[in-house]
């Protein structure tokens, strides 16, 4: 009996050998999905799982190394039947403390169904010292955005695959739900929307809900877009008349525009609307608002009005800004223009922008630009660009953007990295990707959200819908919003 | 007597078994069969573990994952009647195995047939899914189990309630309000009362829990995955199913035969019906068997859309050729499916990328198809130019569309490519259905000069044009080819509202209706 179980010991260990011992070099780049090849990562990144998308596969065999600062080689395996190369998580995260600020070599084999094994070209991973916010939340939704049914959005620990429901639309009522945004990336001052009776802005200070019916009179809508300023004591808003259309050419598809939009700041501990002729001036379209990190400007996207839908293609969008004194909650008289889309300030065609962003130390301005419009993340040319606040040089960032929609980027905390929406992959479903902006203000190669099983996204027809970063997990869950929806919103003046 | 009943009961019970699994068979199969498409449709069963392992993200995973699994293969003829009944009969066994035995085991057989036929009632329901018999049986199973482990002991009996009844609701959903049931009166016959007592706090505790652990409704929680409602079968519906899955399936002379055999067929059939004769070429001439007609073209699809309708409109903008609503209405049925996974519109939005030529987004829906047991042999051909999936024209300028009204459509795709026939005659057929000849006779004029059309109907419709505008003798010459029906137009016109014309156009437009 104890010789049986040593040759089927023996049997087993050589039938499920998991490294190769020789190996046909292919020299060539392997095949991998995500596209984790030559990015640059976070240290307290979740581990990056990935595909081998080569067609005969029936077994793989990872080996990421670097060297470390004492000299010695630090390893990591990911072995596995099948194209998937999952990484164990314990091992994945001794090891990324030790590659902090180095460079990884992965070296990727695979063992064809005849049982050759081949090795591709080595990539490499660049795993940065500087961390990103640990938490994203984002809305699932599919890639149409006139109609929903089962929405939820989600909070998502980076740094793990732990997710979970932060509004569903199982203790809603299936109703509509807006996205996640924080107040400089804390999580204890955030907001999202719920649309519908019962719903509202509900406002997370703290961990405390509060829901608020931020409308007054003479507003065209709802709040839609919207950003804190640093005390959180304000909110500037736009009311935006979302008009959706579809174009003839059928790579185009859909067409989102404003039929009216305006600018408005609350002020959350009175209550009140705050108005100005120069966030809503009534002759043009402005949105997509934004304080600047010391709270002295609104940032925000302004255009002339044109006839629409038929000179949708005339619709451009300039970025302006116009002091704000915190103290007083007064909006100055006076804007500055920061990008023109009367006049070209690329050479290309791509003029209006869209969703701008400050990093959180005030050094660089992230926006989207595209041929026209205001709903970049139906637009195939949309790419992002970021100005150095401090030089006003434009870098249009052509190591990040892809020939599909890239946009709804949101910072971390440190300024060290930024997520963006993308459909790079296919066109149609938005992924959350991370990008490195080192300290010479360089972007870097980005990367998708690692997930548990590698065929997520293929499998997966939800798009992540405006994801944001957090420092923290956020102190409320579905039921507190659910629980919410019951108690009367507070109401502005 | 009492001998003679012993020794007919052995028998008579599987034959009762044996009679009514041929009757549950017969009925769903040959009068119920068409609903078991769309079961099939409303879900996207992949064999992948990354999927597989979503089924624990909710309550009673074993169920679903059974249900589920079975449910992708009633795409087959057959299949869907054949699973329902084996379903329904392994319900009835556990059912049998859980009730407290009768006095005599015909009524124990009985009894569970009756419950095993009040599922196949609920099971009529186009949205009850097969998970939830399984849910049922797995709570009759789990039921029987506890009790044999009751009878064992007091913490016997502990464990199956605090341990057994979390269990069962994980892998059986709802089921375990069975299992407790059964479980409460054997406890209570055994005079456990304590046990009993923790029994009927455990099990509201668990779907509590299960409410917050699966962030659910409580009712969702409580019943998932589904109860139903007990009502009497949807015919009607079964028929609309029948002309939908048939043209689906590009049995295009069956559909037409379904609907000439049914007495007032509803709009929703009409509509197939069309499709159908436009995929033969033979529009014009069907427009007035059915008076009113339903062709579609007048629909406006949005969010309060019933989910056939949007599905029914995928089917017209696929066969007039626009890919961008298609897509949309594809999508929107997407998204208005339970679990927003939809099979038949998944590999509808593959082929719509395919003939719009999005590699890239087609490659993500044929890839998701790859992994399903009944499509994967498509997805594999579909993208192979022998497949038939010809690049749509695509228009040569781009132009903004707000809504969807079917007329703008139209025109842009005929503007685009004027030998697209099928949506010229829908265009044609539009205008006549409104009685709108002026409209009829400049489309006809702006649309017809290289692709002329000399179908009956648009004859017919010339002649009311030319005589009701004295039209000149060679105006005439030039619009009317068929000599036989202008002269059947001079009858006509002796004769005005004549049934006997009822299947001209002239009786139509004389006699019809037009609602607003």
């Amino acid at each position: 009996m104890k010789h049986l179980i040593y040759i089927l010991t023996v049997v087993l260990s050589v039938a499920c050998t998991q490294r190769p011992d020789t190996a046909t070099e292919t020299g060539c780049l392997p095949d991998i999905y995500p596209d984790y090849t030559g990015i640059t990562v976070p240290q307290n990144i979740a581990p990056l799982n990935f595909l081998l998308r080569n067609g005969d596969v029936s077994r793989t065999y990872v080996v990421a190394t670097c060297r470390t600062t004492d000299g010695r080689d630090a390893t990591i395996e990911a072995a596995g039947k099948g194209a998937a190369a999952t990484f164990d998580m314990d091992e994945w995260k001794a090891f990324m403390k030790q590659a902090a600020g180095k460079t990884v070599s992965v070296k990727v084999y695979y063992r064809n169904s005849n049982g050759t094994w081949f090795a591709n070209k080595t990539f490499e991973w660049y795993v940065t010292a500087e961390s990103i916010d640990p938490y994203l939340t984002y809305r699932l939704i599919e890639p149409d955005y006139e109609v929903y049914n089962e929405l939820a959005l989600y909070e998502r620990c980076i740094e793990n695959f732990d997710e979970r429901p932060i509004c569903t639309y199982q203790l809603t009522g299936n109703r509509c739900m807006n996205c996640h945004a924080y107040g400089g990336q804390n999580p204890n001052l955030s907001m999202m929307y719920i649309r519908g009776e019962g719903g509202g802005a509900m406002l997370n200070c703290n961990g405390k809900l509060r829901k608020l019916d931020i409308k007054a009179p003479g507003m065209a809508s709802g709040s839609v877009y919207y950003g804190f300023s640093p005390s959180g004591r304000y909110l500037v808003f736009s009311t935006n008349v979302i008009i959706p259309a579809f174009h003839s050419q059928p790579d185009k598809r859909l067409e989102v525009f404003d039929a009216k939009s305006d600018v408005y700041v609350a002020d959350l501990h009175t209550n009140t609307i705050i108005r100005s002729p120069v966030l809503s001036s009534g002759k043009c379209f402005e949105t997509f608002p934004t304080f600047s990190p010391d709270g002295k400007y609104i940032c925000f996207c302004t255009a002339d009005s044109v006839a629409l839908p038929h000179d949708i293609k005339k619709l451009q969008y300039s970025m302006v800004r116009v002091g704000f004194d915190e103290k007083s909650g007064t909006v100055g008289t006076r804007t500055d223009t920061l990008l023109d889309a009367r006049r070209p300030y690329a050479s290309d065609s791509l003029r209006s922008v869209c969703h701008p962003r400050i990093s959180p130390d005030g050094r660089y301005l992230l926006y989207t630009v595209q041929r026209y419009g205001t709903f970049p993340i139906w637009h195939p040319e949309a790419d992002q660009q970021m100005m150095d606040l401090r030089t006003g040089r434009i870098d249009r960032l052509q190591a990040v953007n892809s020939h599909k929609s890239d946009t709804y980027h949101a910072w971390s905390s440190n300024a060290r990295w930024f997520v963006f929406a993308s459909k790079r992959d296919d066109g149609l479903y938005g992924k959350p990707y991370f990008c490195y902006v080192d300290r010479h203000g360089r972007a870097h190669k980005p990367f998708v959200l690692p997930q548990r099983s590698p065929q997520f996204y293929d499998n997966c027809l939800k798009s992540f819908n405006a994801p944001e970063l957090g420092k923290g997990r956020l102190p409320f869950n579905a039921h507190d919003v659910a629980e919410m929806m019951k108690a009367p919103a507070e109401t502005f003046k | 007597m009492n001998r003679h009943r012993k020794t007919a009961t052995p028998l008579l019970a599987p034959l009762i078994v044996l009679l009514w699994a041929a009757g549950c068979f017969a009925f769903f199969q040959l009068a119920y069969p068409y609903h078991f498409f769309l079961k099939e449709q409303n879900q996207l069963f992949l064999w992948s573990w990354q999927y597989v392992l979503t089924y624990f993200t909710r309550p009673g995973w074993a169920a679903c994952l059974a249900g589920d699994f079975l449910t992708q293969f009633f795409y087959y003829l057959y299949a869907g009647a054949i699973i329902l009944t084996c379903s329904l009969l392994l319900l009835s066994a556990t059912a049998a195995k859980a009730l407290p035995v009768a006095k005599h085991r015909l009524y124990t057989v009985m009894a569970a047939l009756s419950i095993a036929t009040a599922v196949a009632a609920l099971f009529c329901h186009e949205y009850y899914r097969l998970a939830s018999v399984y849910a049922l049986a797995g709570g009759f199973l789990a039921g029987s189990a506890f009790c044999r482990l009751a009878r064992h002991g007091r913490w016997q009996a502990a464990a199956a309630v605090a341990a057994g009844i979390p269990l069962g609701y994980w892998l059986f959903g709802y089921g375990v309000w069975v299992a407790s049931a059964l479980l409460l009166a054997a406890l209570l016959g055994q005079r456990r009362f304590l046990t009993a007592a923790l029994l009927v706090v455990v099990c509201p505790a668990v779907m509590a829990a299960g409410h917050r652990l699966y962030t659910t409704g409580l009712y969702t929680a409580a019943t998932y995955p589904g109860i139903g409602k007990l009502r009497a079968p949807n015919f009607a519906l079964e028929h609309i199913l029948a002309v939908d899955n048939e043209y689906y399936f590009g049995h295009y002379h069956k559909v037409i035969s379904i609907v000439e055999q049914t007495k007032n067929p509803p709009p929703e059939m009409l509509f197939f019906y069309n499709l159908a004769q436009a995929r033969l070429g033979q529009l014009p001439d069907n427009l007035l068997r059915f008076i009113p007609n339903e062709l579609g073209t007048f629909h406006s699809i949005g969010p309060q859309t019933p989910l056939l309708t949007i599905r029914n409109m995928n089917e017209l903008y696929w066969l007039l050729g626009d890919m961008t609503y298609t897509e949309r209405a594809a999508m929107m049925a997407l998204v208005f499916t339970p679990g927003n996974r939809n099979a038949r519109m998944v590999k509808r939005l593959a082929e719509v990328n395919l003939r719009s030529g999005d590699r890239l987004a087609a490659e993500k829906y044929l890839r998701l198809l790859s992994k399903t047991f009944v499509y994967r042999h498509w997805a594999k051909t579909a993208p192979d130019p022998k497949a038939g999936y010809r690049p749509a024209p695509r228009p040569a300028a781009d132009s903004i569309r707000v809504g969807d009204n079917a007329r703008r459509i139209i025109t842009q795709l005929l503007d685009n490519d004027p030998t697209n026939t099928t949506a010229l005659d829908y265009l044609l057929c539009s205008d006549l259905l409104l009685k709108d000849i002026e409209a009829f006779k400049r489309d006809y004029d702006r649309y017809c000069t290289g692709n002329r059309r000399h179908s009956e109907l648009y004859q017919q419709a010339l002649m009311i044009y030319l005589a009701g505008t004295h039209a000149p003798e060679p105006e005439w010459k030039r619009y009317i080819s068929r000599p036989d029906v202008a002269e059947r137009f001079g009858q006509y016109n002796r004769q005005r509202g004549n049934a006997l014309f009822k299947d001209t156009y002239w009786y139509y437009f004389d006699t019809a209706i037009i609602k607003k």
